[in-house]
């Protein structure tokens, strides 16, 4: 009985004892980091390199929970509604954070209320592809071809209330396009459909482009950055060809609002440490992704301005979930 | 192109036969047959917790570690379909319909003979497509588009929906009732939420693993624990000898594998169409152009045999279009592909040509890890039918426990714990009721593929019905869903012509073979 007890409080003790360290150092156990969409996709690979660069630093397990769905909604609310510890992280892109707000109703976060920044990973433009035999080889033909063809181009998104989808919408406009969209689930099927020739434009981050284009399964037309690519030094942009548009996709590290100042400061830190990794460096790019570590004044900052714009590009093209297309 | 592919198949067995590869195809495939019998714990979860143990690999051990995992769990998942009548994977759920009688008639040892025979067969034939036709069939693959696969579908359901034993009307009642389960969650083209009454975790709609469990192994057990006797395995305790199908079931069995075998390749070729599709497909297919469809359910060695080959030959075509053009099919092999490129390697069209040690490696090492699966398997077949001698008592608490943990690993969720629980108890309301819950799977599985791609046809097509039969391969489908409608109301004004109407037909099948009613109190 006596050895019964003396297990017992041993136990006891050691738990409490963990308890108390872990407040002392964070982390002291595995830390999760919600991937609010599919497997496989940029958001993903990102993800996971980032886990990977975070596990170095930080000397835990960083574990990548895919938590797909409504436009990356549902994985926000995971990590927005989850205790504030620093445990449960979100790797954030504009999707959840500056469209959804303006397109989802009983939403279970708030942009600006619900979370705080630990800090920018990457930002990306977009590459505009078609299919590598479409009649059209440059964004110039393709503008000519659409008009010529009112109505006839059908461009593919991951989902309604994409990125993909309002920047394609702003394309559309700003060319005097018109076409049909055509909603996919994530962007692995958008580019198969491309290829196949069942839709017409795609557009697609480098990492996901690069390969095909390599591998000539499709065509790049433009990129919907402020510079040219490194990678495609011969691709123009969509300003240079008189489309006054701007679209990038960028990936943050956010944690739920509320987390303690000891456990964020280290995240933040962590986070800029982890992008200037050699190891990660090197992932990162072969995944097609250049690192721009940001920190979180910036971030915050540039989280405002764009949940502005879309706001203007949602009301401009009357863009709403439950109606057709 | 045979002389290269087979130089090329030479050089991938020389990578994949390196010790260092060796052991870890080997780890991949037995720790996948583990994972494969344990209840719930799925292939996707297996893989992400091992993942961070690639990363100081070589990046081709590291893909046929994981690669093995999924394979490899294919073989366990068949094992408790069979034996209690728990699948533990979704594409196994099928071959419970069939595995299970037969273990009650004292035969599972020979269904669990024939279906690590039916799965080798698959498999190779998987991987022999790969290896020679990879190229053509990927062009075959994008001439799948959203027309086509909708029409596909169509014929699955229409073939399914006498999946079930007796009558047909309660197994059209459960297929629509499948449809419904199917369309919960967020919806595509809108986004708009739909039959989750505000629950946040059913946005993501109902997980496949807990219906399947819930409804055969957890409706299964309640019944038996409300039975007077527990069900007799005394019988099924059988030896090495007994083991071994015999010359007749091998040759009952051997058209279906081949079959199988078929329709399993070409779901794997069209994304998004897994192993589960295939299954349930196969299995309805065979039962529809058996001689004697009613021994369907109720111990016949094809619906076994059937399902299994083509589960695995999709298991292993699933790798073609997702290595030959780098976009992956399903999220299994996301999964893959993302390891790949945290390796640091892109994954894309190239990678065929860029990195071939990486994919004639892979190939030879699906022939490797198979064999090995089959000297893994065999012998244990004795060990697992044993696992029925352990007192009922303590066998199905501790699978109850194996399912609970296993639904919970799938995503972290204690929801889809409860509703497979709940799913449990209502599959148990269906049995007393003698409604069969396996049409209900096949619609889940098929209805929101239908659906899905039927809009975005339509969007395609701009809103024109004729696409779907402007559309050779589509408007082959459609041709074959009308005949089999049109044979099976031909056939029932036939018969309602020269017999008189037999309604108690069906339920005296049913009542001679069915343990469902016979047992009870």
């Amino acid at each position: 009985m006596k050895r019964i007890l003396a297990c017992v409080l041993t136990a006891v003790l050691a738990v409490a004892g963990g308890g108390a360290s872990a407040a002392e150092t964070f982390p002291s156990r595995s830390v999760t980091v919600v991937v609010p969409f599919a497997p496989g996709g940029p958001t993903d690979s990102a993800g996971r390199i980032v886990a990977r660069g975070l596990e170095r630093v930080v000397g835990q397990t960083v574990v990548v929970e895919n938590v797909g769905g409504a436009g990356s909604t549902l994985g926000a609310g995971r990590v927005a509604g989850s205790t504030p510890d620093g445990y449960t992280l979100l790797l954030a892109t504009s999707s959840a954070l500056v469209i959804a707000p303006h397109l989802y109703r009983n939403l279970r976060y708030d942009t600006f209320k619900s979370f705080t920044p630990i800090g920018m990973i990457t930002e990306a433009p977009f590459i505009l592809l078609v299919n590598k035999d479409a009649p059209y080889k440059t964004l110039a033909e393709l503008i000519a071809w659409g008009k010529a063809n009112p109505g006839k181009l059908n461009y593919a998104t991951p989902g309604v209330g994409t990125v993909q989808h309002l920047s394609l919408e702003r394309i559309f406009g700003a060319t005097g396009l018109t076409g049909a969209h055509v909603p996919f689930k994530g962007s692995a099927p958008t580019l198969t459909a491309l290829m196949a020739g069942e839709v017409d434009v795609v557009i697609e981050t480098p990492n996901g482009a690069l390969p095909m284009i390599q591998g000539e399964r499709l065509r790049p037309l433009a990129v919907t950055g402020a510079k040219r690519l490194p990678a495609l030094p011969d691709l123009p942009t969509l300003a240079e060809t008189g489309v006054n548009v701007e679209a990038r996709s960028w990936f943050a590290l956010l944690a739920p609002a509320g987390t303690p100042a000891p456990a964020l400061t280290r995240l933040q830190a962590a986070l800029q440490d982890a992008l200037k990794d050699e190891d990660t460096v090197k992932a990162m790019r072969a995944a097609g992704f250049e690192p721009e570590p940001l920190g979180p004044a910036a971030l915050e900052a540039l989280v405002a301005r764009e949940y502005d714009g879309f706001a203007r590009v949602i009301k401009e093209k009357n863009i709403s979930l439950g109606a057709p297309g | 192109m045979i002389t290269t592919a087979l130089t090329d198949l030479w050089y991938g067995f020389g990578v994949a036969l390196q010790p260092h590869n060796l052991l870890w195809c080997f780890v991949g495939v037995f720790v996948g047959n583990l994972v494969g019998v344990l209840p719930g714990m799925g292939v996707m979860s297996a893989i992400s917790i091992l993942m961070p143990l690639t990363f100081g690999m070589n990046h081709v051990s590291a893909l046929l570690m994981l690669a093995g995992i999924y394979y490899g769990a294919q073989y366990g998942g068949a094992i408790c379909s069979i034996l209690l009548n728990l699948p533990c994977h979704p594409p196994h759920a099928v071959t419970c319909l069939d595995g299970y009688p037969l273990t009650k008639m004292g035969r599972g040892g020979s269904a669990l003979g024939i279906t690590m025979l039916a799965s080798f067969v698959g498999a190779s034939f998987g991987i022999t497509m790969m290896v020679f036709f990879a190229p053509v069939l990927v062009k075959v693959a994008l001439e799948f588009g959203p027309a086509e696969i909708c029409a596909l579908m169509l014929l699955g359901l229409l073939v399914g929906s006498t999946l079930a034993r007796g009558s047909p009307l309660k197994g059209i009642a459960m297929t629509l009732l499948g449809l419904i389960l199917g369309m919960v969650g967020t919806d595509v083209n809108t986004g708009a939420a739909r039959f989750t009454f505000g629950i946040h975790e059913l946005y993501d709609g109902i997980e496949i693993i807990a219906l399947a469990l819930g409804l055969f192994g957890i409706a299964e057990f309640i019944k038996s624990v409300n039975a007077v006797k527990p069900v007799d395995i005394s019988g099924a305790g059988v030896r090495l000898r007994d083991m071994r199908p015999s010359r007749e079931e091998l040759r009952a069995a051997g058209w279906p594998i081949l079959r199988g075998t078929l329709i399993g390749s070409l779901c794997s070729l069209i994304p998004g169409t897994g192993p589960t599709i295939a299954s349930f497909v196969s299995y309805a297919t065979e039962k529809r152009i058996s001689k004697t469809p009613e021994r369907f359910g109720h111990g016949a060695i094809e619906g076994v045999a059937c399902p299994e080959a083509s589960t695995h030959s999709a298991v292993q075509g699933d790798f073609i279009p997702t290595m030959s053009l780098g976009i992956p099919g399903d999220a299994v092999m996301a999964l893959l592909l993302g390891a790949l490129i945290i390796q640091g390697i892109t994954p894309g069209p190239l990678l065929m040509s860029e990195h071939p040690d990486l994919f004639w490696g892979l190939i030879a090492s699906f022939w490797i890890g198979n064999i090995m699966l089959m000297v893994l398997n065999v012998p244990l077949i004795g060990l697992w039918i044993r696992m029925l001698r352990i007192p009922y008592g303590i066998l199905y608490p501790s699978a109850l426990f194996f399912i609970c943990i296993g639904v919970y690993s799938t995503n972290g969720s204690l929801f889809q714990v409860a509703a497979t629980l709940v799913i449990g108890l209502f599959g148990y309301a269906l049995l007393r009721l003698d409604f069969h819950p396996a049409p209900i799977l096949l619609g889940f599985v098929l209805g929101p593929r239908f659906e899905e791609d039927f809009r975005r046809a339509m969007i395609l097509s701009r809103g024109d019905l004729t696409v779907f039969v402007e559309r050779p391969i589509s408007a082959v489908f459609l041709a074959m869903s009308v005949a089999l409608v049109g044979l099976q109301l031909y056939a029932a004004w036939r018969a309602s012509r020269t017999t008189p109407p037999s309604a108690d037909f069906h339920e005296r099948i049913d009542n001679l073979a069915s343990p469902i009613t016979a047992e009870e109190p």
